[in-house]
């Protein structure tokens, strides 16, 4: 028995399939674009989440349920202006005309490779479904098709079937039009996410901090709730405090205090003194010195405050904006959740030694929550 | 003697408060500033856009006021301003009215009226903004 997936995440524009792709794809985003779209209107599921995307994510947990091949397609008719590429680059790049004659293509070429089942997923809802047990309720029902429903309703979660007489056309035309009408259930009362705010986004990265998820963190865990990921440098005055993230390579400064579930991604740089508080802060962001982040999403220069529910672009890097680095920024083929877990953690005070988290910190100024 | 308030200075900022901005603004409220006890309300119910030159305008503001025995205090930030504010914390270091009246009504206590009628003669003109002096 074998099973595939797609994956339509919408407002990517290039295909990515890993029956073409050995490595974690290479998902390669515009930065440019990506961050000229507000806050509010962002797709999450493509930023940087704890170390990696939410997309990295489903497709790391499919891989692990054995699925392959797996496949990304993008909704050509959504605004989102994220790109996706193949790795390498120096190949064709299918061109995107039509989400139905793409995924047509796909589970055409899918029968012929006898695959027996596939997963039609539309992302961004973040579910924690355990895939096989989804798939053997699929079979074990012997409808075309079976539509995953959560507490709350659908989510667009569907197993179709390939074989003959099965009628998938049909049901991949109703699951496309977003009206999968005539299909099982599989009812899901597991951790699920919409993931259509930034109001879920960091309800996410609250649940998955305080380990209401399975979501886990990429990087280590220094003390009880808080994870540094590799290189990340944190001064010996600054404080974290459980339940907190700090990304690879970023650099908290003397006096920064990171509180109450916030989340530090990759390459971004906490001035002095600056608090911050129940906030993401996407990669390549920068806060500058004296600030108090609290109740927000910011990258580069917008903050999003969820509680006042406004968005602020700040034009001025002595507040907020890019880091330096962000011009030049990009992501590698490397898949975060695969890389080796090593963590060079390092100081401030002793950027070339690699400090023991024993040591990294005096007694109290990295602390959980008590 | 007769008492009355000190003359309340009530500048309305521009939905664009930046470093464009910024510096005119100075330029016309150093005379009031350089007066013995200024007394400045900023009305920021239009301003859409800040920066760090306009936070720094704030607080030099403040400090200029303070060292003359005055004060500065903020009114009616638009919803975007109060982010800036909360994300540098001024709004800790101002008071934060909803109304001008309020505002100028909660300068303390009661000054003479040749003290009044020596900061009126630093003012540059109508520029400025809106002017009280009130009598008690």
């Amino acid at each position: 028995m074998r099973a595939a997936a797609v994956l339509i995440v919408d407002g990517i524009t290039q295909p990515w399939n890993s029956a073409e792709t050995a490595d974690a794809p290479s998902l390669r985003v515009i930065e440019a674009e990506f961050r000229t779209n507000p806050l509010s209107a962002r797709r999450f599921v493509l930023s940087d989440f704890l170390g990696a995307t939410v997309l990295q994510r489903v497709i790391n947990r499919l891989q692990i349920c054995e699925v392959d091949p797996i496949c990304i397609l993008g909704d050509p008719h959504h605004p989102a202006s994220v790109e996706f590429a193949h790795s390498p680059v120096d190949g064709p790049q299918p061109s995107f005309q039509n989400l139905w004659a793409e995924a047509e293509q796909l589970f055409l070429q899918f029968a012929q490779r006898e695959i027996d089942f596939v997963f039609l997923i539309r992302l961004g809802t973040y579910a924690e479904l355990d895939f096989v047990d989804l798939l053997q309720f699929h079979r074990e029902n012997g409808e075309a098709f079976t539509c995953v429903e959560g507490t709350r309703g659908p989510v667009h979660i569907f197993v179709l079937s390939l074989a003959k007489g099965s009628g998938w056309a049909d049901a991949l035309k109703s699951v496309l039009r977003r009206e999968p009408s005539l299909s099982a259930r599989y009812k899901f009362y597991g951790y699920i996410n919409p993931l259509a705010s930034a109001y879920d986004f960091r309800r996410l990265a609250q649940d998955a901090l305080a380990g209401r998820c399975d979501l886990e963190p990429v990087g280590k865990e220094l003390r009880p709730g808080i994870w540094v990921g590799e290189g990340a440098a944190i001064d010996r005055r600054a404080r974290i405090l459980a339940p907190a993230y700090v990304g690879a390579h970023a650099e908290i400064m003397a006096a920064a205090l990171i509180t109450r579930g916030s989340a530090i991604e990759h390459h971004c740089q906490v001035d002095c003194g600056t608090v911050v508080d129940d906030s993401s802060v996407l990669p390549y962001t920068y806060l500058g010195p004296g600030l108090e982040v609290t109740h927000a999403v910011v990258d580069g220069g917008r903050l999003l405050h969820l509680a006042r529910n406004i968005e602020v672009q700040i034009a001025d890097r002595r507040l907020i904006g890019p880091t330096h680095s962000a011009s030049a920024r990009h992501r590698t083929g490397v898949n975060p959740l695969k890389s080796p877990t090593a963590h060079g953690i390092r100081g401030l005070v002793a950027p070339t030694e690699c400090v023991e988290p024993a040591s990294f910190h005096k007694a109290g100024e990295i602390a959980p929550s008590s | 003697m007769q008492k009355v308030r000190t003359p309340v200075l009530i500048q309305r900022l521009p939905a664009r408060f930046n470093a464009g901005q910024v510096r005119a603004i100075m330029q016309e409220l150093q005379p009031f500033l350089k007066a013995d006890r200024p007394r400045v309300v900023f009305d920021l119910s239009q301003v859409e856009e800040m920066d760090a030159a306009s936070v720094d305008m704030l607080l030099q503001c403040m400090s200029d006021a303070s060292k003359r025995d005055g004060d500065v205090k903020l009114v009616s930030p638009s919803v975007r301003a109060m982010v800036i504010l909360e994300l540098t914390q001024l709004d800790r270091l101002f008071e934060i009215f909803e109304s001008p009246e309020e505002a100028s009504a909660s300068f303390g206590g009661p000054f003479t009226a040749s003290q009044t009628e020596d900061l009126l003669l630093g003012l540059p003109s109508a520029s400025l903004g809106h002017l009280e002096a009130e009598q008690a």
